[in-house]
């Protein structure tokens, strides 16, 4: 048995121990706003959050996720208050077909946390560190807008 | 009747990112059902041959392991429809029909388990024999059929001697690959004797034909669920194998099935672009004024499409090249090669992006060899009518495009010189290059049914039109609001389900200006019923109130996209010009483009918002065509190299560059009633060349070949220091 904690609730699941996060999230829990787009860590289209920080969940095995918090796009807004990326994704028309979306928004606001000091951010340097998340609609310069309009 | 305020051609938020930016927007994977089971396949290890022996003992002994299936015991299944415009199969046959194998990654073997750890697995464990046989992959290296019917006018040849200033170089494009984010991806399962599919299709209709016809069933027994398909770019045409297996698995099992391809499945065995050899050849006068152009091209079909009785499909390079220029000497030859590959598909724009990378290119060219400035031969070449058919546009204003762009991207400060402009340790260089696509549009139809609650009137919208991230759903609820004057929140639009009114393939940028005129017309047959039920003419009351009135509860109307106006008396056709600036630091050959301006004539724009987004895209699918894209198959086996987004690398954040798009308001009445043509594939036309062309600018070296590499202008470099 396996004990996952994803968005805050406690999940005890039986588990092939092949099982990557990505497939236990999306076939065991039903979560399935977490995306598989190439299964390799190639694209970040799975991207959630692990004790805060970005992860790719089809590169990770569930079972060494006990102990650690799991939060998908699923657990980012605050019940129907939409998590401020998220707005900022709608308002800046940050996505077309969607599918890398949810990725898109999990590693934007990770990415956030793991600078020192946002304001020195520049698009340059956002644009690097979010080059793990491939859009193939091309919204990049709409992702952008969304991620600046976020930051302070 | 308030008169609400006209949202056609303004900007608003797309009415399904609410959805798309929580997670619950529902893709084909994302469906679950009780008692899923899930597939997993086995590809073929050669590209050529025959599959002699399947050991499956060890695969099932694997617990969880429900089916495997080969061409053993796949079982029958019907003629798939091809070529009749109801349906489009990858491959004419059946998937596991028989022994022989005909490209690498061919499905051999379809494992169902109760788990996905478990049927990927026991495929793995699948023994196959092989007798390979020779396999050819190389466009250069085969024997090719050239297609009978080729356009012409004038006397090319003779033009062509007699020209003062000739031009003949040869431009080529590697396999290329649509890669959606989402992978192609099938929950199929059987209600009693009828099938339902939720499927990751640009074309709901075609997949329900194509299952229809393969089981022996009523098109109405069977139905197709795509309400969010996860990008395309063509390559969701097709009904892929994998739906049909998945749907003769689900039967076999009683239970339903998930099958989604893994990223080197999707790019193994969904159709590509094909690779192009093209040899333009220009006749022009002093002036640069054209007098002969001349277009051969070499792409590639696959062995077993059956081309060209069976599956006439080629990448059409020569579309473009034909209508684009007032030339009065044209002549196009087509070579197809069948090569053991995937059967090539529709790539955006097919066609457009490939015949212009190499027209445009060779314009630059001729631009160079006269000391002509690039845009001024454009412009004295242009013409107002399709230079092929004589027919004149309806809305044409290509000029204004390039006015515009140059204007917006400062070119009149450009000095035509090579490597006259340096910034740092880099060269830098400007290119522009004309973007054209088709207007095309198809019967459509859309239900638009009115309703009222406490709040008043309501509208709910519904077409089996898909939305692949196009903006669909955002595009009918603005028209709708729009002809209803009802707020945008009080529209519903319902897409992606054959059962809803028939639309055509999501394809050549013609769903919007298909559906969205219906949907009107929809709108304008409600508006006349409930009008009558004015107590005067003069009377403003509210649609819910007229329908309280009329004692209808809800009425609805189906709209059909209107003829457009005399049949034939027009050519409908978008046009654009984009300008870009590149980058290149000549010790590490790597070409960083830093700024695009990309104006464009669209017709009427629906929203501002999707649509300046779709165009962005477009473009940023032209830099992966131009600086990043190819499949490449190794010569000796077939096997595709690199196949994953690793291998074959698309534009990423950090490629992006400045861009600058626009459009001019003008709408195409005569095309339809909201004079609206698409904007999903003009985006990309004309970037390639415009990348090449500012590359050539910025260096001096004329690339040719896509895409443009380091490796390739560091050897040009090299050679010169060595020179």
């Amino acid at each position: 048995m396996v004990l996952l904690s994803v968005n805050g609730a406690r999940h005890e699941l039986d588990l092939d121990p092949r099982t990557s996060l990505l497939d236990a999230l999306r076939e065991r829990l039903g979560l399935t706003g977490t995306k598989k787009g190439c299964d390799h860590g190639q694209c970040g289209a799975c991207t959630v959050h692990v004790d805060g920080r970005r992860v790719l969940s089809c590169l990770a095995l569930a079972v060494a996720q006990q102990g650690h918090e799991v939060t998908t796009i699923e657990g980012l807004a605050a019940g129907e208050r939409l998590h401020p990326m998220q707005r900022a994704f709608v308002e800046c028309d940050a996505l077309q077909c969607g599918f890398c979306t949810p990725g898109q928004i999990m590693s934007a606001v990770a990415m956030l946390v793991e600078v020192d000091d946002r304001r020195r951010l520049t698009d340059a340097g956002i644009r690097e560190r979010m080059s793990g998340n491939l859009c193939r609609c091309g919204a990049y310069p709409n992702i952008l807008a969304a991620i600046r309009r976020v930051r302070p | 009747m308030a008169t609400a305020s006209r949202r056609i051609g303004g900007p608003g938020e797309r009415v399904d990112a609410g959805l798309k930016v929580t997670g619950q927007a529902r893709y084909a994977a994302d469906v679950a059902l009780p008692d899923l089971a899930h597939a997993a396949y086995l590809g073929s290890a050669i590209a050529s041959g025959r599959v002699l022996a399947i050991d499956t003992t060890r695969a099932e002994q694997v617990g969880g392991v429900l089916l495997i299936l080969t061409h053993h015991n796949r079982g029958p299944l019907g003629d798939l429809p091809n070529g009749d415009g109801t349906a489009l199969a990858p491959d004419p046959r059946p998937p596991l029909a028989d022994a022989r194998v005909h490209y690498h990654g061919q499905f051999v073997a379809m494992v169902v388990a109760e788990s996905p750890e478990q049927a990927a697995h026991a495929a793995a464990l699948i023994g196959v024999t092989y007798e390979p046989a020779p396999c050819l992959v190389d466009i250069d290296d085969a024997e090719a059929i050239r297609l009978e019917d080729n356009p012409r006018r004038g006397d090319c040849a003779a033009a062509l001697r007699a020209a003062p200033v000739a031009l003949d170089v040869l431009y080529s494009t590697p396999v290329q690959h649509p890669c959606p984010l989402e992978p192609h991806a099938t929950v199929a399962h059987w209600v009693g004797h009828d099938l339902v599919v939720h499927d990751s299709t640009q074309w709901v209709l075609g997949d329900r034909a194509l299952l229809a016809r393969a089981f022996g069933l009523a098109d109405d027994r069977v139905r197709i669920c795509a309400p969010f398909v996860g990008g395309s770019f063509g390559s969701k045409v097709c009904t892929a194998a994998h739906t049909l297996l998945a749907a003769v698995a689900a039967r076999r099992l009683g239970r339903p099935v998930k099958s989604v391809l893994r990223r080197e499945q999707v790019l193994a065995t969904i159709g590509p672009r094909a690779a192009t050899r093209q040899r333009i050849q220009l006749g022009a006068e002093r002036d640069g004024r054209l007098v002969a152009l001349r277009h051969h091209t070499r792409s590639h079909c696959a062995v077993n499409s059956g081309f060209p009785d069976r599956d006439p499909f080629h990448e059409p390079t020569s579309g473009v090249t034909r209508m684009l220029y007032a030339c009065p000497n044209y002549e196009a030859v087509h070579d197809v090669v069948p090569l053991h590959l995937m059967k090539p598909g529709w790539m955006r724009a097919p066609g457009e992006a490939t015949g212009l990378w190499a027209l445009e290119g060779a314009m630059d060219e001729l631009a160079c060899r006269l000391g002509v400035d690039p845009l001024e031969l454009r412009l004295r070449n242009h013409t107002a009518h399709n230079a092929h058919t004589g027919k004149p546009y309806a809305g044409e204003h290509l000029r204004e495009c390039y006015e515009r762009g140059a204007e917006r991207f400062g070119w009149a400060r450009r000095d035509p010189r090579p490597r006259s402009m340096r910034e740092g340790d880099a060269f830098v260089g400007w290119g522009l290059a004309t973007a054209t696509h088709p207007g095309n549009s198809d019967d459509a139809s859309v239900r638009v049914r009115l309703d009222r609650d406490s709040r008043g009137a309501y509208a709910s919208v519904a077409t089996a039109g898909v939305d692949l991230g196009t903006g669909l759903y955002t595009a009918l609820a603005v028209v709708v609001a729009d002809a209803l004057e009802l707020p945008l929140e009080r529209v519903h639009v319902e897409l992606g389900d054959s059962r809803l009114p028939p639309a055509p393939v999501t394809g050549g940028s013609n769903l919007t200006a298909s559906l969205a005129p219906a949907a009107r017309a929809a709108c304008l047959q409600l508006r006349r019923r409930l009008l009558g039920f004015r107590r005067d003419p003069d009377e403003l009351a509210a649609w819910g109130e007229l329908l309280a009135r009329a004692g209808l509860g809800p009425i609805e109307a189906v709209g059909a996209a209107e003829p457009r106006g005399v049949p034939g008396q027009y050519a409908y056709q978008s046009f654009g010009a984009q300008f870009v600036e590149v980058r290149v630091v000549p010790e590490l050959g790597q070409v960083r483009v830093t700024r695009v301006v990309g104006v464009f004539d669209v017709g009427q724009v629906v929203n501002a918002t999707a649509t300046r987004n779709q165009l962005i895209g477009g473009i940023l699918f032209g830099l992966g065509q131009a600086l990043l894209e190819r499949l490449v198959h190794d010569p000796a086996r077939g096997v595709p190299v690199g196949a994953d987004l690793a291998g074959y690398v698309i534009p990423a954040h950090a490629d992006v560059p400045d861009i600058d798009v626009s459009w001019l308001d003008t709408p195409d009445p005569a095309f339809n009633a909201l004079g609206c043509r698409g904007a999903g594939e003009i985006g990309i036309t004309g970037v390639a060349a415009a990348i090449a062309s500012a590359v050539h600018h910025a260096t001096g070296i004329r690339v040719r070949d896509l895409p443009i590499t380091p490796e390739r202008l560091l050897a040009e470099l090299a050679g010169e220091r060595e020179d």
